[in-house]
């Protein structure tokens, strides 16, 4: 007794005392989960119960009961809190019982008093008013009491509480509510308080010497109990009262409406709230991990709820709640990322009161309960407003109680910062810097300048937040990550052509060293800093890091969902699956055509599985974990990508990119293509000549076949072999079917993939040190000099010289003058190079422009699509015909022809 | 390589081989598919460029494509290996030792271990053919026999058969004096001859030296494919053969079958297809028991291919006239006509010099595209089944050693046409160091021819046409360099043979004949003093 009471008094003098070992995460895992899904069942049977209630009533009706259940909720919340007073102490439970009575009964006695105007001004009959108030007496001993279960780590019992509530609201309440409708409804939901009560009620005589023989002494109160059960209600008070605010402020169809989403969101945090409970006797006990169990699966459920309500909301709300409130679907998958960080909240609440201070907790809980409320007083007028403050507080509520945790680790922090210093003090950590460096210096000597896609990414940019997300909706066929940096990037570095690279700089510099982590970890640190080194100067990495779109980003995350692959495969810490689950996820939110790599990861993971004789389950379990982070974070993105389909279809257009470059007249896979392809990805962009010279050398392929021959794979070669090559086939089907869409930059993840491998190559094949590095010199002086080659040689079908044209253009040109281009797509160009130019797009006949005014006529062959060449051939004959040609100013794959009428 | 390496880190041809088995149940009907929509592409008459090359073309393609089948079908019949026999048979058993001129060193470790199996041996003989009276005082000091012919002739075969008629146990052993057999080798081979149809049990070949040498790695990795799936696919067809060593015979079936062949330098493979006409059964055991030295230098290794070659191909002609089932005899057809495999890398390095030099190429209305296309698919398959019905043990090296020697099998099939007659050269048993080009030259000459091809070929033209064809030449330099590397530079020796002294093995000599020395001292004195790749402990061992 007497440890454990010392444990929690010393918990609170020295936060900095030592972690206990406890039970292993597995176990830790396990009691959450048994509860959870207690509490998960407890909930859908409350959900069931809204959603038959929800038909059976008329709106009005059924927005009374949502405002009870809201009130209810607020009552018993804050009763909840009292769980946990009672989870730190149970001994106190009898002494609190007393107290909680007096005032639940006095509380009841007032709230019947003033229940005539209390219902007036809450806009609910006076009948539900008096349920509330007869509630009242039942909630918070019943609270009390699961407390004491949670600190006594009685959960046969707790769960059993948990199930009886929708149980008994399911049978009675309903009956009730068929009836004699709202008021019914509300009265079934007392009797479950009350059933659920009874089911907790202790056998008066064991209660004391139960509770004091588990956790401690009976007389003793711990310190900041109170300031416990505080801080628990007021994260119920910033859960519910946007409910409130939105039943004052809006009028009674959009305060219903806005009760659907508390409905749903009230859901899904009642579905996390037994976790801080569960951990707050642990976290007592300082055991290890805890938190990091509790705050994980916090985290979890709270996705997988936003990633199943993200699947559909719309058919989410229609099918429990009926068409009409269809029109809440929008706010959704917000809402319910606020309800998981809730959840999240929750959990830190509760560590930092069994930790730290829990008078500083809810005073900082408070604080953000009052922003909220002032929040939503000032901007909350519509559902959307009052939602988004919702989902503001809980962010700020995370953050401002990480931070809080954070700081109370700072011992682990400074711990981990001299780690890391020492680390980078290294001959590697020097070498792959050095690599590093090099890349971002070459990376940012940007030769050439802002092309066609690149301005489509600026001018989306350029554009403010929603309506960008509406344009891309509407327009793109990317997803919104990349833009979303790029959008920031923009208001901190501004337009100018390095600028808005920036982003692609940054995320390409940085694929150096984790090239060097992920071949490290993958092989050897040989490997490690011979991918570094290729990686510094690749061409096509290079080519992409100077390129406002998102192939840079791509690439890098691709790299590090290699590396947690690698990491997990060799290790198998939640941290590695971590990094592989959301680069995946990152990876999906980039380019869609990543996919196939997130497959190309799961089928390996899959082969591993069946391959592997041992640490089978412990696979099974991280995969499957870390697959539902992946589904929780890319599901809000498929209604998004599923508009961006329909409207491309619906346009004509298809889902096809721009018109791939370099290839032109090629209209079907050919092996050519595969090659050419191959070829970009080692030795980046080069002339058709020098290409088609290059493939020739596919023989070289049978050589690296045969040579491959006796080299036996280690599952993380595999793994990284599949990245590189079933996202390519599986790209190669739907080329199949949309030419343009075998591209390398599509399939980026394979570019990175297959440096890491050369990198292996060179170390796999021979042990003579001396060997190695020669080979790799001359791997890093073939691609220095491809690189060279890639970025001077005008004759490189993707280098587009449109600065030099356009200022040319600009610089000739005067009030009057006309800028005719072809292809129509290069307007987002002209205007981003020559805004002050009046510029059209060259149509089917060539535009006029007054005598003595010029014309000037630019063009990019190499863009242009079939049958448009001829055309502008065409107008430029007969602008000669009808005025005069007095310049050509050709650049690389651009050309200009000035006219003078 | 690890065509499963078994927990003792030695070779163990069945590790692994459910997996195999599995993922060659997908590759195999793939590798068919893949060939047809090769073949049919390449047999249209649209195809054919020049004649004479679209002809040298289509028949080493066939070739190929015939070879290939037999692999994947002899691979396909490869079983879990049969439960060891566990009856108590204990057949007496002669230990015969075929000596000739080798140095006794590397004859007294395979003696010593002979004298030590754990099996009431009726007697070790060392069958000199050599001649010398250190060899006689070695065998004395082991208490073995001793046999010298008063006449040599017939080689191996004849020295054999001498020592057959010498002795009278009903099981006979055969070892080479370089391949020092496992303690539990006749425990482990014995018992098979409970079938009295079963005239012979074969066992791995064995390299010790295969880490130690490169030639020896690349000859192991070869045989390591054989000695892996196929011979378990060929036990499977019941056509596994003899190969020389590492076998117990049945002596009545040697007797019935006029004893071992003396006018054939592959005694051994003749042999088999003699007693399978006769109706005795072939074993084949899948376990390490013996461990040998493969060829330590370009020298011995060209001398071995050329007598098996030789050997197989003058076999050909016997397998075809065999009166055995269809399927044994298509399985021996297929081992003799592996040795014609060198003409078809003739005829593939021919090719893109004909092309760069003269202009006509083999196949017309194709472009390389077109041809990649159909080829690139059915070439990968096939390396990919390779490389998993050996699990790895096949290597480049292997391969480049192969085509680095494919005048060999030119040269015999020559021989063979002409009726050039043979002669049994035993396979030199201690390597040489320094270079040995003159081994080699025929395929130095090839390799001139090439670089010559190529550069022409890049000083007339840079299309992607020139281009191709000098990529082929550079493929076809950079396996021919890879497999006469060891020629050109010279193989260095890594203790392999600086153990093999008398002096090293001498001490347990001293001591007494290892045959009685039954505490183990003498076996860990052994090992401690003769080369550690010679005598690494076989899987029963450790």
């Amino acid at each position: 007794m007497a440890v454990a009471t010392r444990q929690v008094t010393d918990s609170h003098a020295s936060p900095a005392k030592a972690d206990q070992p406890g039970p292993a995460p597995g176990k830790l895992g396990r009691e959450q989960a048994a509860v959870a899904a207690g509490q998960l069942a407890a909930g859908v049977g409350n959900l069931g119960f809204a959603l038959v209630a929800a038909r059976l009533l008329d709106p009005a009706g059924f927005a009374h009961l949502s405002v009870f259940l809201s009130l209810y909720l607020v009552l018993s919340l804050p009763a909840t809190s009292l769980s946990a007073a009672t989870a730190i102490a149970p001994g106190r439970r009898n002494a609190m019982l007393r107290t909680v009575a007096r005032v639940s009964v006095a509380g009841a006695a007032v709230i019947c008093v003033v229940s005539p105007w209390l219902a007036g001004a809450l806009k609910l009959p006076v009948a539900m008013v008096l349920g509330l108030a007869l509630a009242l007496p039942a909630t918070s001993p019943l609270a009390l009491d699961r407390g004491r279960l949670y600190g006594t780590r009685r959960y046969e019992r707790l769960v059993a509480s948990l199930l009886a509530e929708p149980i008994v609201r399911l049978s009675f309440g309903l009956a009730l509510a068929a009836g004699t409708g709202e008021v019914g409804a509300a009265a079934g939901v007392v009797a479950a308080a009350y059933a659920a009560r009874e089911v907790v009620r202790p056998v008066t005589s064991k209660v004391r010497r139960s509770a004091s023989r588990r956790s401690g002494d009976e007389a003793h109160r711990p310190p900041g109990a109170g300031w416990t059960a505080g801080a628990f209600a007021l994260v119920a008070v910033v859960q519910t009262q946007d409910l409130v605010f939105a039943n004052s402020i809006l009028p009674p169809a959009r305060a219903g409406a806005y009760a659907v989403l508390s409905t749903l969101g009230g859901t899904a945090a009642f579905a996390t709230v037994t976790i801080p409970l569960v951990l707050l006797p642990r976290a007592v006990g300082r055991v290890r991990r805890s938190l990091a169990v509790a705050t994980g699966l916090a985290a979890v459920m709270g996705l997988a709820a936003v990633g199943v309500a993200a699947l559909a909301p719309r058919l989410l709300v229609a099918t429990v709640f009926g068409a009409r409130y269809t029109s809440m679907s929008t706010y959704v998958v917000p809402y319910l990322i606020a309800m998981a960080l809730l959840g999240v909240a929750r959990v830190l609440a509760a560590h930092r009161c069994a930790t730290g201070s829990p008078r500083r907790t809810a005073l900082l809980i408070g604080g953000t309960a009052v922003a909220q409320a002032i929040a939503i007083s000032v901007w909350g007028r519509t559902v959307g407003t009052i939602a988004a403050t919702t989902v503001a507080s809980t962010a700020a509520l995370v953050a401002v109680l990480g931070i809080d945790e954070g700081l109370s680790q700072a011992h682990l922090a400074t711990r981990a910062l001299a780690k890391i210093r020492a680390v980078l003090t290294t001959r590697t950590a020097r070498i792959v810097g050095a690599f590093t460096a090099t890349g971002l210096l070459v990376r940012f000597i940007v030769l050439r300048g802002i092309w066609l896609d690149e301005a489509t990414s600026i001018h989306e940019a350029g554009m403010p937040f929603s309506a960008m997300l509406s344009n891309l909706r509407t327009t793109d066929v990317h997803p919104p990550l990349y833009f979303s940096i790029l959008w920031l990037s923009v208001r901190v570095f501004g337009h100018g052509p390095l600028a808005v690279r920036i982003p692609s700089i940054l995320a390409g510099a940085a694929i150096v060293p984790v090239a060097y982590l992920a071949a490290q970890d993958a092989w050897d640190r040989r490997s490690g800093l011979i991918a570094a080194a290729l990686a510094s100067v690749a061409p096509i990495l290079v080519w992409y890091s100077q390129e406002a779109r998102m192939y840079s980003l791509f690439m890098l995350l691709a790299l590090l969902a290699v590396w947690g692959q690698v990491r997990v495969l060799r290790f198998g810490r939640p941290g590695d699956w971590a990094i592989w689950a959301l680069s995946s996820a990152g990876l999906v939110w980039t380019e869609y055509f990543s996919m196939f790599q997130v497959i190309a990861q799961q089928a390996v993971f899959v082969g591993v599985l069946v391959s592997r004789k041992d640490g089978r389950r412990r696979l099974a379990v991280g995969l499957l974990a870390a697959t539902a982070v992946i589904v929780a974070c890319t599901a809000p993105l498929l209604p998004f990508a599923w508009h961006q389909f329909v409207v491309n279809q619906n346009a004509g257009k298809g889902f096809g990119a721009p018109s791939q470059v370099g290839l032109t007249g090629a209209q079907a896979i050919s092996v050519y293509t595969v090659l050419a392809n191959m070829a970009w990805a080692l030795i980046g962009y080069h002339s058709a000549a020098m290409m088609a010279a290059i493939v020739a050398l596919w023989p070289a392929g049978i050589l690296l076949a045969l040579f491959l021959l006796g080299r036996n794979m280690t599952d993380r070669t595999i793994a990284v072999a599949a990245t590189a090559v079933i996202p390519a086939m599986l790209l190669l089907g739907v080329g199949t079917f949309k030419r343009n869409l075998f591209d390398i930059r599509y399939m980026s993840g394979v570019i990175v993939a297959l440096l890491l491998l050369m990198a292996r190559l060179v170390t796999g094949s021979t042990r003579s040190f001396r060997i190695q590095a020669v080979t790799s010199a001359v791997l890093v002086v073939l691609l220095t000099a491809s690189l060279g080659d890639e970025q001077v040689n005008g004759s490189n079908p993707r280098l587009f010289d449109f600065a030099a044209a356009f200022h040319a253009v600009d610089a000739q040109y005067q009030p009057g003058d006309l800028l005719a281009y072809a292809p129509g797509d290069l307007g987002l160009v002209a205007s981003y190079y020559a805004p002050r130019v009046r510029s059209v797009s060259l149509g089917s006949s060539p535009p006029k422009v007054a005598a003595g005014q010029k014309l000037f006529v630019l063009a990019s062959q190499t863009l242009m699509g079939p049958g448009q060449p001829a055309q502008v051939g065409h107008d430029l004959a007969e602008l000669r015909n009808r005025s005069r040609e007095v310049d050509i100013i050709k650049k690389a794959n651009v050309t200009v022809w000035v006219f003078e009428a | 390589m690890s065509t499963g390496p078994d927990a003792t880190g030695v070779w163990s041809p069945t590790a692994g081989w459910q997996r195999a088995r599995r993922q060659l149940g997908i590759l195999i009907p793939v590798d068919v598919l893949l060939s047809i929509w090769y073949f049919r592409w390449l047999v249209s008459p649209h195809r054919v460029g020049n004649p004479i090359l679209y002809g040298f073309l289509l028949a080493a393609e066939t070739f190929n494509l015939a070879q290939a089948a037999g692999f994947w079908w002899t691979v396909s019949r490869a079983r879990q290996p049969r439960a060891a026999p566990t009856g108590p048979t204990h057949l007496p058993v002669d230990v015969l030792i075929p000596v000739y001129n080798e140095e006794p060193a590397v004859v007294e470790a395979t003696l010593a271990a002979a004298c030590r199996m754990e099996y009431p041996v009726s007697s070790v003989i060392v069958c000199d053919d050599g001649g010398t009276d250190e060899m006689a005082e070695l065998a004395a000091r082991y208490r073995a026999r001793y046999l010298r012919r008063p006449r040599h002739q017939g080689a191996k075969a004849g020295n054999l058969n001498y020592a057959l008629a010498h002795t009278s146990a009903p099981l006979v052993a055969v070892f080479d004096c370089d391949h020092v057999p496992n303690a539990e080798f006749l425990a482990r081979t014995v018992p098979y001859f409970d079938d009295s149809d079963v005239a012979l049990v074969q066992t791995p070949q064995y390299y010790a030296n295969r880490d130690h040498n490169p030639v020896a790695a690349a000859a192991w990795s070869q045989q390591a494919l054989f000695f892996g799936i196929i011979a378990r696919g060929k036990d499977a067809l019941d056509s596994m053969f003899c190969c020389g060593t590492n076998v117990v015979f049945r002596r009545a079936a040697l007797e019935a079958a006029g004893g071992v062949p003396e006018e054939s330098i592959t005694e051994d493979f003749e042999l088999s297809i003699h007693l399978r006409e006769m109706g005795w059964r072939t074993v084949y055991v899948p376990e390490v028991l013996a461990s040998g030295l493969g060829p330590e230098d370009m020298a011995s290794y060209v001398s071995q291919q050329q007598r098996w070659s030789r050997g197989c191909l003058a076999a050909l002609g016997k397998a075809a006239r065999s009166e055995l089932p269809a399927r044994q005899k298509a399985q021996f057809l297929l081992s003799s006509m592996y040795f014609l495999t060198g003409w078809t890398y003739l005829v593939y390095m021919a090719l893109p010099v004909v092309r760069i030099v003269a202009g006509p190429q083999a196949l017309a209305s194709a472009t390389a595209a077109q041809f990649l296309a159909h080829f690139a698919p059915y070439f990968c398959a096939s390396m990919l089944t390779v490389a998993v019905a050996g699990q790895g043990c096949y290597s480049f090296a292997a391969f480049a050693l192969m085509e680095a020697n494919f005048w060999i099998h030119v040269s015999s099939t020559l021989r063979a046409l002409f009726h050039v007659r043979a002669t049994f050269v035993v396979t030199p048993k201690v390597g040489r160091s320094g270079r040995q080009v003159a081994a080699v030259w025929p395929a130095m000459v090839a390799l001139m021819i090439l670089v010559a091809a190529a550069l022409d070929g890049l000083m007339r033209s840079r299309s992607p046409s020139t281009l191709n064809n000098v990529a082929f030449a550079a493929l076809h330099i950079a396996v021919l360099l890879v497999g006469t590397w060891p020629a050109l530079v010279g193989v260095r020796s890594s203790g392999t043979q600086s153990a093999r002294t008398p002096e090293a093995v001498a001490p347990s000599a001293v001591e007494g004949p290892l045959v009685a020395s039954s505490n183990g001292s003498g076996h860990r004195s052994v090992v401690a003093t003769t080369s550690r790749a010679r005598l690494a402990p076989p899987p029963q061992q450790a």
